[in-house]
């Protein structure tokens, strides 16, 4: 079934049109990666779909309920979460607080109840300390749940990002560049990651990412985009092969780089 | 000087410091979430005497219900005053709102003084609170204590509402990083709202406090307040709430003790204070709690 949906999707700044008739169908519980050299366009259209950049044509389509133009954190109630390129993490607050905030949303009680102490808030706030402890687990994070975000090394504070996007209860997740600045080997424990997190949490993702390896072992099919025009898609084997995406983006050195 | 005098004295100056450190908090709240130095804030707090004196002498209120309903008033225009003056502004240029700011304090002003007239006017002080008690040779007022209770009172609350409950982690989620707290699904204007609700109800205690102990009201009383209070919150680090508060210490401090120590340069206070806050600033430009530049 197609869960997310990207219909003609265009965005102009002044002159520059920096996506071009984008077209993507995500399919419930796929993982698609979108791949392009630098500038070309895919951090924005992430930007488009959450409607921190207004779509200038084109439709944005989750779970076949129209969201183009929604607020954005009604677009992050209707279950879209994302992670970014450069870690925006809420860096003064404590890797437990960053987790608690996501949970603003699914918060019912009013604050004159918080004020007084009621005992239906004191259950609420139990559990969703308990829940926020819960996603720091599972990204191992527990140690740190008193440290402040900014004072963490760089991988646990892309971790830190992903599990505070989880706690929003997304049904899409958006990880932008989740592999920057990791060696082989913390790549390598990120790709697990992302396929045991996509199980667990009954996910689908769209995954920009630069490091061929990540992009070629874990995603099912792959859009590239140039110059935000869209240049080829299709399984990992058919864009390796594909020539235009070779002189476009890849060059002709290694895939494998 | 004897000691019971002196001890009269620190009293005083401690009473005052808690009601500029409420006016400063309402500063720096809204300053550490919007960025936005709210210039009416002292106005607001001007408006608060009058709504109290107007349900107390035109609706004929009892008088604690004069306060409740002043304080709830003083909430809405805050609120309102966001709303329409600050909000649609807020993807522009921080100048535009600051502006916008300063036109708000002038426009309130100038409506104050054509609707309630710029005559002084008796604010009703209840006998309860005029009584003076005697400790150990030291003479003080029952206000002046009450506003030192209901000052501990109110900091706990707001400590725990900002500490502990949502809205407190929405707030300091905004003051981090709106785009992204836009992200984590919390609604920004109902939570800058609700900061000014916090601010404007700030405004309005310590406007009860501050008229319950200078008994006269006038529609440009709010002035030097508001520029004391906004210089306590300079010097403490604008953003920070133990800064406001230290900050306003201070100044309470410094505005009595003056007064008692050398009479005669009573008139120099406000020079005084603004000597203090260039000095501070230039040893630590970012105030005595100022934090580094988060973004």
């Amino acid at each position: 079934m197609s869960l997310l949906k990207l219909e003609h999707v265009t965005k102009r700044f002044g002159g520059l049109t920096a996506v071009s008739d984008f077209n993507l169908d995500l399919q419930e519980g796929e993982l698609v990666g979108l791949i392009g050299p630098n500038g070309a366009g895919k951090t924005t259209i992430f930007n488009l779909i959450t409607n921190t950049y207004l779509v200038s044509e084109g439709k944005v389509i989750l779970g076949g309920k129209d969201i183009t133009g929604m607020k954005t954190d009604r677009i992050t109630a209707e279950g879209i979460a994302r992670t970014f390129q450069n870690i925006r993490l809420f860096g003064e607050l404590t890797a437990l607080d960053n987790v608690r905030t996501a949970f603003h949303l699914r918060l019912k009680s009013s604050v004159l109840s918080a004020v007084f102490g009621l005992p239906g808030y004191r259950k609420e706030e139990k559990e969703i300390d308990d829940k926020a402890m819960l996603l720091l687990k599972t990204l191992g994070l527990e140690k740190y749940k008193d440290d402040l975000a900014g004072s963490l090394p760089y991988g646990l504070q892309r971790k830190l990002e992903i599990s505070r996007a989880l706690a929003t209860n997304p049904k899409v997740l958006l990880l932008d560049e989740p592999a920057a600045g990791m060696n082989p080997e913390e790549t390598l424990a990120l790709a697990a990651l992302i396929m045991r997190i996509r199980k667990e949490f009954n996910l689908t993702v769209l995954l920009i990412e630069h490091d061929m390896s990540l992009v070629m072992s874990i995603c099912e099919r792959i859009v590239v985009l140039d110059h935000g025009v869209t240049i080829a898609r299709g399984l990992p084997k058919e864009i390796q092969n594909n020539p235009e995406v070779i002189t476009a983006y890849l060059g002709t050195g290694d895939l494998y780089a | 000087m004897s000691p019971d005098v002196f001890l009269q004295h620190l009293v005083n100056g401690i009473s005052l410091g808690f009601i500029f450190g409420l006016i400063a908090i309402g500063y720096t709240l809204v300053y550490g979430v919007v960025k936005l130095v709210n210039f009416a804030h002292g106005d607001v707090f001007m408006m608060a005497t009058f709504f109290v004196f107007y349900g107390f002498t035109l609706f004929m209120m009892p008088w604690w219900l004069a306060v409740i309903f002043g304080i709830v008033v003083t909430i809405l225009l805050g609120v309102g005053i966001e709303r329409i003056a600050y909000r649609p502004l807020r993807d522009a240029p921080r100048i535009s709102s600051l502006c916008a700011a300063i036109g708000m304090s002038f426009l309130i002003q100038n409506i104050a003084t054509v609707v309630f007239g710029g005559r002084q006017k008796s604010f009703y002080v209840p006998p309860s609170l005029t009584t003076t008690f005697v400790i150990g040779g030291v003479r003080i007022q029952a206000i002046t204590i009450a506003t030192i209770v209901v000052s501990v009172i109110v900091l706990l609350l707001l400590t725990f509402l900002i500490k502990r409950t949502k809205m407190g982690l929405a707030m300091r989620a905004l003051s981090v990083d709106f785009d992204t707290a836009k992200l984590m699904g919390i609604n920004v204007n109902r939570t800058i709202a609700f900061t000014f609700a916090i601010g404007s109800a700030l405004a309005a205690l310590s406007a009860i406090l501050w008229a319950l102990r200078y008994p006269q009201i006038w529609p440009f009383m709010g002035v030097f307040p508001g520029w004391r209070a906004f210089t306590a919150a300079i010097i403490g680090g604008i953003g920070s709430i133990v800064g406001a508060l230290f900050g306003g210490f201070m100044l309470g401090m410094v505005t009595i003790l003056l007064v008692a120590f050398f009479p005669e340069a009573a008139g120099y206070r406000d020079a005084i204070i603004f000597v203090l806050l260039v000095v501070i600033l230039l040893v630590k430009p970012t105030g005595l709690f100022g934090e580094k530049k988060s973004r």
